[in-house]
């Protein structure tokens, strides 16, 4: 039972990661209708930024809340500057291009981020800094609660609730989800469908960076590399949620979370990759729709 | 006679002549050069192989499958896994019958078809890009389930399974299925079938209500497809010898996907150029990433899938096109 | 109701809603052998669903659909086809990148029956079958003064010509019922008229059973057998073009209940 809670809070926590970076893939693909390839090397951009930004600010000295908030900030604002960037020298000129040259884009910008990240950075492991002290807060049924994973769901429930009032509250999210829903229609009532995609690549961007220092927090080892299996899996989590439904990525991602930490305590460590694409297969084959979201049949 | 002759090649003896080419520069490089532009020589007839297999799924039939390596390795492994249970069995040794690699061949291919079977049906009743993502995963899980099997020597590597001797014989075993791959998808898109697959690639709805069994149709592709990369991975198994599970990672697929888009979706042509520059490319940047010590492929690599699509989304294919139909000249 | 004797297709109170949208409500009708009907009704009137039921795009929640006798309901699009139902879009979709003679060729489908291997050993029976095949495409690109165009691609044909080729690629598979989508739409009138020209060639030289939803009252008047008027998804009148012009309900329908003349 104490066992079961623990992974049970491993797998939150880590789900919780996965939901962050869902949504970016969720949120690009519900405008464009693209599978963002580049949006999982976003997010490990935003972890090297984080990385170079706690080093050249000795914040490993001075761990503590300010200095994760710092981290934050710095992480969102790079990874959003970053997507914005992608959007528009990648994706824009190619808006009436066949969806299939799009796709072949985006793995190119993939790959371009992967490759110049290893010329930069180098290709060994860095250890992330440890801006937060790892303690145990309470214990409740036994299980220690620690203040990283607490820290992780605090920041991932605030960085939701504040993209939630952002798009359901506002008038910028009104137009997003305008866009999203016809993005014919929309220029017509006076949006600009342009902007409104940026502003999809600055919040998809941002909830990648917010991801990435979590990640580092958590997994303290960065790498040109990260990004892809774990930008792969948070995908798988968007379709198992229903892609393109905002609250369909953050189920699927906790249920990912969740799902590969049992898989690992339970089954085997050598299936916890593999475990993503066989839920992938499963859902194409019996809910291609994933949890929340809706059948669209193409118009004739 | 030539009726026929002219009708096989459809009037387009641009293929014949490369292949003549290549035919050529092996059977004089068998005796005359140096053991590394051998090497070379049969990877650019393997690549050649997989860039035209690949080309039937992204290029004519317009699905997108990023799965190529793991086919490969499919076939690579069950080939090299096969040879050596044979060899067990009946003692083949060093002097191992020519044909049996053919057979080997075929067996590895009939087996990547059988995944490309598997992988392709539930995810090819979709439409989009979920095949993309599907295919990835797929490819990465096959690397996983090498990497874990002692049997077939895991992260190690696997070896000790049968070889030809002659470079003449690999050569002309790797020329003979490229010939055959090439020829049977230029004739087939002359048929029913192929133009099935192109109009799958139009529009599908259309196709549908035309009477194309469209899921069958993209099935086929896919495992005709899903074939010749299972097959060029047998020959590579046998020509190197030694099989390592890094071999077809995710950059494999890369270097095919390349192919492709650069010689222009769609074009078979296009294809054997791209996989000429494809292949050489690595060579002629050697000294400079010697120099600097920086892998230049990937990242010229990736560069070039986002300008081509930007820029010139046709590939070589198009830019060939358009010098033929320069006015004035005919 | 003067339904036909011998139907080839049957709506059988059917019904297609899109969340809560009736789409189709209720709705029966048939259309006979060698008859050729009209759908006509008003902007949203549910017409094109229909077609794409019966085509077998949606699945409609309740009633039944039968064709030559078969219910084709839970049939795939190209099983439906199969059966000998050949149809048309209202937005042409042609294979815009393939030759005018290649998407005649697809919509050929149940002409060709050789295997897998017979294209590449070029035998004898793959051979005579394509060049059979393009005989009779071109007989029939002949037909509609397309034939010089063969080796054109499909997206360089003016509208009206993309028009005829969808017709040509639907009717080579030899359907014994064809639906036309909005045919003169984007049409003007003289266009318009070759076109009913044209319809009724088809009708005529093919022998065969023509359904048409159309805007235009004038092709719609002047070359109908007999009239389905459908509005807000259920059929409001059914019969001879002169009984639909006189009916009230259609014209109720068409221009507000104060009335007016079609």
């Amino acid at each position: 039972m104490q066992d079961l809670l623990q992974h049970l809070i491993n797998g939150l926590s880590l789900g919780s990661i996965y939901a962050l970076i869902a949504l970016g893939y969720t949120m690009v693909y519900g405008v464009l209708q693209l599978i963002n390839f580049a949006h999982s090397e976003v997010y490990m951009m935003g972890a090297f930024a984080a990385y170079y930004s706690a080093s050249a600010l000795n914040l490993e000295a001075r761990p503590g809340v300010l200095s994760l908030m710092i981290l934050l900030f710095v992480a969102i604002f790079f990874c959003s500057c970053l997507g914005v960037l992608i959007e528009f020298l990648a994706y824009r000129p190619l808006r009436k291009a066949p969806k299939i040259n799009v796709l072949i884009t985006a793995i190119g910008v993939s790959l371009f981020l992967q490759y110049s990240a290893q010329v930069f950075f180098g290709a060994d492991p860095k250890v992330f800094p440890q801006v937060l002290e790892n303690t145990t807060l309470f214990t409740f049924f036994d299980v220690p609660i620690k203040s990283l994973d607490l820290s992780v769901f605090v920041v991932t429930l605030v960085s939701m609730i504040l993209l939630y009032l952002f798009i359901f509250f506002t008038k910028y999210g009104k137009a997003l989800r305008a866009v999203s829903c016809q993005i014919q229609v929309a220029p017509l009532m006076g949006i600009s469908v342009n902007r409104m995609i940026s502003l999809t690549f600055v919040l998809g961007s941002s909830l990648a960076g917010v991801g990435s220092v979590l990640v580092g927090l958590k997994y303290p080892k960065i790498e040109p590399l990260m990004g892809l299996l774990f930008g792969m899996k948070a995908f798988v989590a968007a379709v198992l949620g229903g892609i393109g439904n905002i609250p369909g990525a953050v189920i699927g991602g906790l249920l990912m979370g969740l799902s590969e930490e049992m898989v690992v305590a339970y089954l085997s460590s050598t299936y916890r990759d593999a475990l993503a694409f066989g839920l992938l297969i499963f859902i194409l084959i019996f809910k291609p729709t994933g949890i929340l979201g809706k059948n669209s049949a193409e118009k004739v | 006679m030539p009726k026929k002759f002219k009708l096989f090649f459809n009037s387009n003896y641009f293929p014949l002549v490369v292949l003549v080419f290549i035919g050529a520069l092996g059977w004089g490089a068998s005796f005359a050069l140096d053991s590394f532009v051998q090497l070379l020589l049969v990877y650019l007839v393997i690549n050649m192989i997989l860039a035209s297999s690949l080309n039937l799924i992204n290029g004519i039939t317009g699905q997108f499958s990023l799965g190529h390596a793991g086919f490969m390795a499919i076939g690579a492994y069950s080939s090299a896994f096969l040879s050596l249970w044979l060899n067990r069995h009946f003692g083949l040794g060093e002097n191992a019958p020519s044909l049996i690699f053919i057979v080997l061949a075929l067996a590895a291919g009939a087996s990547a078809g059988l995944a490309g079977y598997l992988v392709g049906l539930p995810s090819l009743r979709l439409k989009g890009d979920y095949l993309a993502v599907v295919t990835l995963g797929f490819s990465e899980i096959i690397r996983v389930v090498i990497i874990n099997t002692n049997e077939i020597g895991g992260p190690r590597g696997f070896g000790g399974f049968l070889a030809p001797q002659s470079f003449l014989f690999s050569f002309t075993h790797a020329l003979f299925w490229l010939v055959f791959c090439y020829f049977l998808i230029q004739r087939l898109l002359k048929s029913n079938l192929g133009r099935s697959f192109l109009s799958v690639r139009e529009d599908e709805i259309a196709a549908e209500s035309l009477g194309v069994d469209t899921t069958k149709t993209k099935v086929r592709a896919f495992v005709i497809s899903s074939f010749f990369a299972g097959v060029a991975g047998s020959l590579f198994a046998h020509f190197v010898a030694y099989l390592t599970p890094q071999t077809f990672s995710f950059a494999k697929t890369v270097d095919i996907i390349i192919m492709v888009v650069l010689g222009g979706m769609g074009s078979l042509e296009g294809c054997l150029i791209a996989a000429v520059i494809v292949t050489l490319l690595p060579e002629a940047l050697r000294p400079l990433q010697d120099l600097t010590g920086v892998d230049l492929r990937m990242l010229i690599y990736s560069l070039m899938l986002i300008l081509v699509m930007i820029l010139r989304p046709q590939g070589i294919y198009g830019i060939l096109q358009s010098f033929k139909k320069r006015p004035g000249a005919k | 109701m003067n339904a036909p004797l011998k139907s080839i297709l049957e709506f059988k109170n059917v019904t297609m809603s899109f969340g809560g949208l009736k789409a189709v409500s209720d709705l029966s009708f048939a259309v006979g052998e060698k008859e050729l009907v009209a759908l006509i009704g008003p902007n949203g009137a549910g017409k094109t669903t229909v077609f794409n039921v019966m085509t077998g795009i949606y699945r409609p929640q309740s009633g039944n659909i039968n064709f030559r006798n078969k219910s084709v309901l839970g049939l795939k699009a190209h099983q439906i086809s199969g059966l000998g139902l050949g149809r048309t879009f209202q937005n042409i979709r042609l294979f815009k990148n393939l030759t005018v003679m290649q998407n005649v060729l697809i919509g050929a489908q149940p002409h060709f029956k050789y295997g897998f291997w017979e294209p590449l050993v070029l035998s004898s029976r793959f051979l005579e079958t394509e060049a059979n095949a393009k005989k009779y495409a071109l007989e029939l690109l002949g037909h509609f003064d397309l034939k010089q165009k063969q080796d054109e691609l499909a997206s360089s044909l003016p509208y009206g010509e993309q028009r005829k080729l969808e017709m040509v690629r639907s009717l080579i598979g030899m359907p014994r019922l064809i639906c036309l989508d909005e045919p003169a739409a984007g049409m003007n009138h003289k266009e318009t008229e070759d076109l009913m020209n044209l319809i009724l060639k088809i009708k005529k030289d093919f022998d065969q059973a023509v359904f048409l939803i159309e805007h235009d009252m004038k092709l719609v008047m002047g070359i109908s057998e007999r009239i389905v008027v459908l509005d807000h998804g259920c059929c409001i009148e059914e019969g001879s073009p002169e009984k639909v012009r006189g009916s009230k309900a259609v014209i109720e329908a068409y221009l507000g209940a104060d009335g007016g003349s079609l």
